[in-house]
């Protein structure tokens, strides 16, 4: 190959590159097409779920704060103020979820929030992880103090932007739960009830195995499964692939105090 | 020559379709990944990517030449970040990513030299 060639193929490469790096800078860090919703605020200007426009039309409501940084370094001074950061949710359960800033190494950070019961809806609406496609929605908290063993900001969300309230799943009949997000959100009160989950087996005992659900969850996405001798050859059966999970229905049994992880009983292994 | 052709379509699958593809996958598991990764790998395997092609594409070529459009392409790595810095294309600036992704053309550029060291990996050797 000459060098005209060459340099031809170069330019060619570069621009594919730089195409490219546009192309995932869009998918990381740029809004879907969704509606955009917002809760009953406390603060001014943008309760405007009606009109319905792309979520960047919506101008960012007034925060103190724009990132958590800002927040840290003012300390003391930071408490009852208000932060407004894009997130995604870690652990979540029926009043608090970990919301971690969806920025990169040094404006990124965490904190634990509290919010209501009219906002479960919406605060599941916020992704579990950072999304692949779209950007992460809009979230006011109000800073309300600071974890007791650390120097991380704890807080309560007053808005959410950016997402629809998140439908409930539809349930088949004799099922309480087919999410493990809907399980950890509910917490103890999910214990007695029915799941039904596609997943698959992880670490296997003689009386247990470790589920591992399919779906997305905010936090622990995993339980324990107890199972009965005679049901042995079923569980040899399940799957131990992630990529050929099956429908499994489980009683919730209880939740450990501490780690909050589920342990369950094997109903059975759904037929598709 | 067959067999030269067949190496190098596997060296560039390794050093700039792999690195794509991992990359890429790094954003679907990015919040099971360590900070630092979830942050900076795509970055990195962005630019390891584009200095493997370019080494690729001038390997063969005397190695002022080669380390010339080496020299462009990790520019292009830096400038590319640094367009975020002035809101000239989408993305968070960030100076880790700046060193990372321009250190990662140059790495590359390394190990795709040191392959190329190797007579067997070249065309022109096979044809000779």
């Amino acid at each position: 190959m000459d060098i005209g060639k060459r340099s031809a193929l170069t330019a060619i490469g570069l621009v594919g590159f730089g195409l490219l790096a546009a192309g995932s800078k869009t998918k990381s860090s740029t809004s879907t097409t969704t509606t955009t919703t917002t809760s009953t605020s406390v603060t001014t200007t943008t309760t405007t779920a009606s009109a319905k426009p792309a979520p960047e039309d919506v101008p960012d409501p007034t925060a103190d704060y724009k990132s958590l940084d800002d927040a840290k370094v003012d300390g003391t001074k930071a408490f009852g103020k208000t932060i407004l950061m894009r997130a995604w949710r870690g652990n979540t359960d029926a009043t608090t979820t970990t919301l971690f800033s969806c920025g990169k190494l040094g404006t990124g950070g965490f904190l634990t929030t509290t919010y209501s019961v009219d906002k479960r809806a919406l605060v599941k609406a916020i992704p579990p992880t950072i999304p692949f496609q779209g950007r992460c929605p809009r979230v006011v908290i109000k800073i309300t103090g600071k974890e007791t063993y650390s120097t991380d900001l704890k807080g309560s969300i007053e808005q959410i932007l950016d997402v629809t309230p998140a439908e409930a799943e539809k349930l088949p009949p004799g099922v309480d739960y087919v999410s493990m997000d809907d399980i950890n959100i509910d917490g103890k009160k999910a214990a007695g009830k029915i799941a039904q989950m596609k997943m698959y087996r992880g670490t296997t005992e003689e009386k247990k195995f470790t589920g591992y659900p399919c779906g997305k969850s905010g936090g622990l996405n995993f339980l324990y499964v107890t199972f009965t001798p005679d049901q042995k050859d079923t569980v040899k059966d399940l799957s131990q692939s992630p990529s050929a999970c099956q429908q499994v229905k489980v009683k919730l049994t209880s939740q450990q105090a501490y780690s909050s992880t589920w342990n369950g009983a094997l109903v059975e292994v759904v037929k598709e | 020559m067959v067999r030269a052709v067949k190496k190098r379509v596997v060296v560039a699958f390794l050093t700039i379709a792999l690195p794509l593809v991992l990359g890429a996958a790094s954003y679907v598991v990015r919040a099971r990944l360590p900070l630092v990764l979830g942050g900076h790998f795509a970055d990195g395997a962005w630019g390891f990517a584009l200095g493997a092609f370019v080494a690729l594409v001038w390997m063969g070529e005397k190695s002022s030449v080669r380390a010339l459009w080496i020299a462009i392409a990790a520019t292009f790595a830096a400038v590319w970040e640094c367009l975020q810095y002035a809101h000239v294309v989408r993305g968070v600036f960030d100076p880790v990513d700046l060193v990372v992704q321009t250190s990662a053309v140059l790495v590359a550029a390394w190990v795709v030299g040191v392959i190329g060291g190797m007579k067997r990996w070249t065309l022109e050797s096979e044809a000779r």
